[in-house]
């Protein structure tokens, strides 16, 4: 299972990241409900694996809360690792302050051979904002099941506001981490939060739905042109590279079939989902049909949940 | 002079507030129980600079700062030798203008603009004793209370938690130091 968390933010909260709204600092007990939230959906969807992004320890937009631990506490998992993409004592912007946010996976079997990989830093932003801002990684860990049997779990978060080719050498980097792991003769399940959509979706420009309001786009006095994290039409054929190479949770042609199913994600909490972004790739097959997004799940996070079973022989 | 000791061994204990320093005119942090003469001054780029107001009282203010940040106090020696001396100190201060000047959004936004920062006024007294060591060396130590009023109640998220730049803003919140 891939779950994108927003730090615990839930949807109702419009944070001025991503949600054109104004609210920059959590309260704790709003963090605590929306945590609360997110652990009731993952335990009763109970997964084996579990992959997330966007997991805050101990920064201040969401009151400090160790959410490692807190999740830990409240799930069955025995085994977690934590790898921070975003990590600062002190942002000077928008009141953010200390920040450290990341990617985790969660295991009801020993995890091992822990490995954080980081990934390009944005090259479109200034240098002072590149100091500041989040570098993106890729996180994985060998599982051990009780029967002896070893898979690498891998997860990653990529770029989500990047207009030049930032996402693209992230995701040829993402690839060359599951290529080693994979040329070790072990099974690998990835997935994560691409911030990609797939190369065959009709929808690739989604400027004017996710437009705040008093924002203009796609007018040649608009600058800039497209909104940043929006428009995916440049983007179209780069998840190709992974398509190729592994299996995919989701074949194209199935997506293809009906699209709105398998949506995961909308920044707009008063609409439906509206575009894909979440993925389950392995170098061995999923069980035919099992990929799911979670879509009834709409208050937790921006973020649908995708899960999928996946078998391998030993 | 045992009571002196005394007094001096407590306060140590309390504050755990002790600085070592020289004499010079320009000091970066300077919590001196020393009063300047009249009309010396000395002064300090972050921290209050310091003029003799007589022989017995000292004035300290920031002549920039005080626009941003409106910080005065008055210091006046209670005792003085020459191994020892005590002042008091007794402080005005009132950080919303510059808590409201760094609520901002975008780049230098130290505090999120989401926050409405009350009006508050922080009633600082303290006692500062020095002894002098050889070689124009001083150890000094202070203790005091700091207390804060509102007109409205400070949100714990506008808190700016930077370590050296803010370190001292506990007294807002939660009102006593």
């Amino acid at each position: 299972m891939t779950w994108n968390i927003r730090f615990g933010c839930g949807v109702d909260i419009l944070w001025f990241g991503d949600a054109c709204g104004d609210r920059t600092v959590l309260y704790k007990k709003e963090v605590e409900t929306n945590l609360d939230g997110l652990i009731a959906r993952i335990n009763q969807i109970n997964p084996d694996i579990l992959l997330l992004q966007e997991v805050d320890l101990y920064s201040k937009r969401s009151a400090y809360i160790d959410q490692m631990q807190y999740i830990l506490d409240r799930t069955y998992f025995g085994y977690g690792y934590y790898g921070t993409n975003w990590k600062s004592q002190f942002i000077p912007s928008d009141g953010i302050g200390k920040m450290d946010e990341g990617n985790a996976i969660f295991s009801v079997w020993p995890l091992s051979e822990g490995t954080l990989n980081p990934l390009p830093l944005r090259t479109d932003v200034d240098a002072l904002t590149k100091f500041f801002y989040v570098r993106e990684s890729v996180l994985s860990g060998l599982v051990t099941m009780p029967d002896g049997k070893k898979f690498y779990a891998i997860n990653t978060h990529l770029s989500a506001y990047s207009t030049d080719y930032t996402k693209y050498r992230q995701l040829l980097k993402y690839i060359s981490v599951c290529d080693s792991l994979s040329f070790t003769g072990n099974p690998i399940v990835t997935g994560g939060d691409y911030n990609l959509i797939p190369p065959n979706a009709d929808i690739t420009d989604y400027c004017l739905i996710d437009a705040c309001p008093g924002e203009h786009f796609h007018s040649h006095m608009d600058d800039p042109m497209h909104k940043e994290g929006s428009y995916f039409t440049p983007e179209i054929n780069w998840l190709n590279a992974f398509y190729n190479k592994y299996e995919s949770s989701l074949p194209l042609e199935i997506y293809k079939s009906d699209q709105p199913k398998y949506y995961s994600h909308s920044s707009d909490p008063n609409l439906d989902w509206n575009r894909s972004l979440d993925y389950l790739f392995a170098n061995r097959h999923f069980v035919n049909g099992t990929h799911k997004v979670w879509q009834e799940f709409r208050k937790e996070t921006d973020h649908a949940a995708v899960t999928a079973l996946w078998t391998f022989k030993k | 002079m045992k009571a002196i000791g005394f007094i001096i061994i407590i306060i140590l204990n309390l504050t755990f507030r002790i600085y070592g320093q020289e004499n010079s005119t320009f000091k970066p942090y300077s919590p001196n129980s020393y009063i300047l003469s009249k009309g010396e001054w000395n002064y300090s780029l972050f921290s209050k600079g310091e003029y003799g107001l007589s022989d017995k009282v000292s004035l300290k203010i920031h002549p920039v700062w005080l626009f941003f940040a409106p910080s005065i106090a008055l210091k006046w020696t209670w005792i003085k030798t020459e191994k020892y001396s005590f002042s008091f100190l007794h402080g005005l201060s009132s950080p919303t203008p510059i808590m409201n000047l760094l609520a901002k959004k975008g780049t230098g936004g130290l505090i999120s603009p989401e926050f409405d920062i009350p009006f508050m006024l922080c009633i600082e007294n303290k006692l500062i004793f020095a002894l002098n060591l050889q070689g124009g060396h001083k150890v000094i130590g202070d203790f005091g209370m700091e207390f804060a009023l509102f007109n409205d109640k400070l949100l714990p998220g506008s808190s700016i938690d930077l370590p050296v730049i803010s370190p001292r803003s506990a007294v807002y919140y939660k009102n006593l130091v």
